[in-house]
């Protein structure tokens, strides 16, 4: 087990022991929170350090110079060019250290609590350009939450011991490498797989992201010099901070922008979280708090008053599976949806999902999207946008994935790659449905799975029982139904069975049979006859003798 | 005296071999012998590997005399009580008091072989008393289950405990006349199980002469009547189908029939509770051939027999008039993996579960001979099917023999 798997697992099971009798999905804001606000108190103490901002004094950490020195007018500029350059700034006051200090020293009460994540909020409208990063990121760490504990006093000695805990750990692994986005990134996880169907909506199992990463990954120009991706239903992150690391020197500074958006607030918060605590600075990424499905996410008229959408070199999406969603007959001139001939049914949004990822495509840039298996067959509004998906040659390939993957639903998907523009219009179909390894809740793809999956994808060629690579023609011939089985057969025929050898096992068994038969007979012959057993004995002899 | 030993009194049985006069002995279990209990402080990681085996618990369940093959591996261990030749298994727990305390005797000489935690040994210490197969069949008598059968507890399981069955008495004969009836009765086992083989071995003629009698991708059968010799045609199962759609009753007062699963035909369906008021039910006709939507993939289909005429089932189970075509030659042409699972996997939906819809069905592709071919090669499994039918029953009769003779035979 890796450190930070180690961590974690101390970590939840400490969280579940204090939560009480608060909902888990509940209780991770707070732990989560701190966990941020940890991070943040800390990244901003290295920030000091390493630009030699205080002389280093015997007996004295960084935190006393601070206090010591940001007071008054002074404070204000430290605050200035701590924001300036990290986006956000903590007065000395409100540093975790601080805090911790407090706690030790049991001086700690409601009021510091409340004045963190207070001075927080105002101190994140000093910069502008990151002042949508940060605001709101603790709204949801809900200080005055009943469920803490029925009054203030309760509430505060909750609020200390989660505190408490999360300062307990360090988080560098023996290498010195930083892994409280590991662990951060496994709580969701636990929440995740620990809340029910529901609550697990926003995490999209590692495995399964990782299949979407590598099929981006793999059509992607490496020499460029940075890439853009986007995931439209973005969940807490991780499916974006999987795509990064499939991309060489994925981490190093601008390589990657993030573009995210996220109905649900609370998610939302998670994911602008995720993606700073794995390192992503606020500048490279732009996550917001939207519908995808109501007004596309423009960035605003320019000066000429034209609208002038966003394009990405990846897409990446695991939107919520048939979906209600307003499909008003307006729809249908919305740039995202025009050029398909129908608007996906209010009842199923799949296909919205679809052509809006679709839509914030680059020219040459791919999008892989989770979906259920309705969408390869469904007639109707759904047919026509298929059929047109397909005669534009946008679908490059389909991929049939094993049931019971994810935590929301037990339902098997698959993932569908589109490409805005391909000089062919054959389809590959990969049944991918039974590589899986049995697990507890849910069923788990092995590397092997996945490896199997990318390298059938980049050679794009027939595997027996496996992938079929389409023409169009076939397409046409199945009415531009695209379901699986019909062009990879997985059919077993049965072995023949030999008539000649069969029958001198017949024969053998009948011989074996009268053998049996005589002896039996044999042994009824020595029953003792009297006037009560003599007609029983009689009609035993009838049935077995033979003449 | 109380009643049951009043019975015991007269200690011979009805039907009993020449030359034997004297009465039974009444001993109770726990007097000859002892018990020792199955593997225990196992987890569900110690099974599965190993180089001993364990008796599982239904091969103690369902053989009065145990498959020496029904085991599984097990890592050894010194702690725990090896199964010997003779021993005998019980079963402690069931779902049903009738259910309970089934035994079965080990007659294997292997090494290292345990008994599943459910169950209990029981080792005989006079072993040149006592026959093995005469305990195999006086344990299964029905003088014997119905003593178990009253000593289960419990509500949703059922139990027995170990001691009181050693408390439990029954009666033996001599050594000598053990040994004949054990023998006697383990023959017409064994007669029994050969004809259960011969029965298997019908089936796969039968499913050995469909392989050959039906074309292939080719369009021509490997076996032929004479005097036929023309390609089979492309058709469609609405060329020789056409669905029958007359409203019937509610769920309330339907009489209602159902399609079983791999060919076993339309039969009644009984039911518990009475259907719902809003469901449809539509009258199906004997000849019909019927299929359930839920369970294409499980070659539910069957023709309507005669005694089940007018009684209804649910759109879920739509039935079909034959309006062209052999009827049995279309039935066994469905049953076939070849058609249903091919084009069932084929048919819209992910689910295991798939709803196949009657207008898929109809759509599907067979390759079919003219009327004249069909009948030949319908009438034929036909033919085959009754011999099958009849072996069947012939088993049926043989297991009666036996309970028959388990009764006269014990005390």
């Amino acid at each position: 087990m890796s450190k930070a798997q180690d961590v974690s697992s101390q970590l939840w099971s400490m969280a579940n022991e204090l939560r009480g009798t608060m909902d888990a999905s509940e209780y991770r804001n707070y732990i989560l929170g701190f966990m941020f606000y940890r991070y943040l108190s800390e990244k901003q103490e290295k920030y000091l350090i390493d630009n030699d901002i205080f002389d280093q004094v015997e007996g004295k950490s960084i935190n006393d110079l601070y206090r010591q020195d940001a007071v008054g007018d002074d404070l204000k500029d430290y605050l200035e060019d701590i924001s300036g350059a990290l986006g956000y700034a903590i007065a000395p006051e409100d540093t975790w250290t601080t805090l911790m200090e407090k706690i030790h020293d049991s001086k700690a009460n409601a009021e510091d609590f409340q004045n963190i994540f207070d001075h927080f909020e105002e101190n994140a409208q000093l910069n502008s350009f990151a002042e949508k990063d940060f605001r709101g990121v603790f709204a949801d760490v809900n200080l005055n939450n009943s469920r803490l504990g029925n009054n203030l006093a309760t509430r505060t000695k909750a609020l200390i011991a989660t505190a408490k805990m999360v300062n307990d750990f360090d988080y560098f692994d023996e290498n010195g490498h930083d892994i409280l986005g590991d662990v951060y990134e496994y709580l969701i996880k636990q929440f995740a797989s620990n809340a029910g169907k529901k609550a697990g909506e926003f995490y999209t199992p590692h495995e399964v992201s990782k299949v979407l990463a590598k099929l981006v990954a793999a059509n992607m120009d490496l020499n460029q010099e940075s890439f853009s991706i986007y995931d439209p239903t973005m969940g807490s992150g991780s499916l974006l901070l999987t795509v990064r690391d499939e991309i060489p020197n994925g981490r190093q500074k601008g390589r990657v922008r993030f573009y995210g958006q996220e109905l649900n607030t609370t998610t939302y918060n998670l994911a602008r979280m995720n993606l700073m605590m794995h390192g992503v600075d606020y500048g490279n990424m732009t996550l917001r708090n939207a519908d995808t499905l109501a007004m596309d996410w423009p960035d605003g008229l320019d000066q000429d008053g034209v609208d002038r959408p966003h394009f990405f070199d990846a897409v990446v999406a695991n939107p919520p599976y048939s979906q209600k969603w307003d499909a008003d007959s307006s729809k249908l001139k919305d740039p995202r949806f025009k050029d398909y001939g129908a608007l996906a049914p209010k009842g199923k949004a799949d296909y919205a999902f679809l052509l809006h990822s679709l839509y914030h495509l680059e020219q040459n840039g791919t999008m892989a999207i989770v979906l259920p298996h309705g969408v390869l067959f469904r007639g109707a509004a759904e047919g026509k946008i298929r059929k047109a998906l397909l005669e534009k040659g946008q679908i490059d390939a389909i991929i049939g994935m094993p049931a019971g993957l994810f935590y929301s639903t037990g339902i098997p998907t698959i993932i569908m790659v589109l490409k805005k523009h391909r000089d062919n219009r054959d389809v590959l179909f990969i049944d991918a449905s039974k590589g899986f390894e049995k697990g507890k809740n849910q069923n788990i793809l092995r590397d092997q799975d996945i490896d199997k999956i990318i390298k059938t994808y980049k050679k794009r060629q027939d595997v027996d029982k496996y992938a079929h690579l389409s023409t169009m023609d076939e397409i046409k011939e199945n009415e531009f139904n695209l379901n699986i089985p019909r062009y990879v057969d997985t059919f077993e025929e049965e072995p023949p069975i030999d008539i000649v050898a069969l029958s001198k096992e017949m024969q053998d068994i009948d011989q074996k049979i009268a053998q049996s038969e005589a002896e039996f007979l044999s042994l009824v012959d020595d029953l003792d006859v009297n006037e009560h057993t003599q007609s029983t004995i009689d009609a035993i002899k009838a049935v077995f003798k033979h003449d | 005296m109380t009643k049951q030993n009043e019975k015991d009194a007269k200690r011979v049985p009805e039907l009993r071999f020449k030359g034997f006069t004297d009465d039974w002995e009444q001993r109770k279990l726990g007097e000859i012998g002892e018990t020792f209990s199955g593997l225990s402080g196992k987890n569900k990681n110690d099974f599965g590997h190993g180089d001993a085996s364990f008796i599982t618990y239904m091969n103690v369940f369902s053989n009065s005399i145990a498959d020496l093959r029904g085991t599984e591996h097990v890592e050894i261990d010194s702690k725990q009580n090896q199964v010997m030749y003779g021993d005998i298994l019980f079963t402690t727990s069931s779902e049903t008091p009738e259910e309970v305390g089934m035994s079965s005797v080990w007659l294997g000489h292997i090494k290292n072989i345990y008994l599943n935690s459910f169950c209990f040994g029981y080792r005989i210490l006079e072993k040149q008393n006592f026959d093995s197969y005469y305990m195999a069949y006086l344990l299964r008598a029905e003088n014997f289950r119905k003593r178990m059968t009253v000593l289960a507890q419990g509500i949703s399981r059922y139990n027995i405990s170990k001691k009181q069955v050693m408390n439990t008495f029954v009666n033996f004969p001599t050594m000598e006349e053990q040994r004949k009836i054990g023998k006697a009765l383990f023959l017409i086992d064994k007669t029994i199980t050969l004809h259960e083989e011969k029965q298997h071995q019908l089936e796969q003629l039968k499913k050995a002469l469909l392989q050959k009698m039906f074309a292939d991708k080719t369009g021509y059968p490997a076996l032929r009547f004479k005097g036929f010799t023309e390609k089979w045609e492309q058709r469609k199962p609405k060329n020789y189908l056409r669905e029958s759609r007359i409203l019937g009753s509610t769920g309330v007062d339907a009489k209602k029939l159902t399609v079983k699963l791999w060919g076993k035909g339309v039969v009644e369906k009984k039911e518990s509770i009475s259907g719902s008021n809003n469901t449809r039910y539509y009258i199906r006709h004997a000849g019909q051939l019927m299929y359930g939507k839920l369970d294409f993939l499980h070659a539910a289909f069957g023709i309507v027999p005669k005694e089940l005429d007018k009684y209804e089932s649910t759109a879920d189970s739509p039935a079909f008039d034959i309006i062209d075509g052999n009827p049995k030659f279309l039935l066994e042409f469905f049953l076939r993996k070849e058609f249903y699972l091919r084009n069932g996997q084929r048919a819209n939906g992910s689910r295991k579960a798939k709803r196949i819809h009657e207008k898929d069905f109809l759509e599907m592709p067979i390759l079919v001979p003219y009327k004249s071919e069909q009948t030949k090669i319908g009438n034929l499994i036909n033919s085959l099917d009754r011999t099958i039918t009849l072996h069947d029953k012939k088993i049926q009769y043989l297991k009666q023999l036996k309970r028959g003779l388990l009764q006269k035979m014990f005390v």
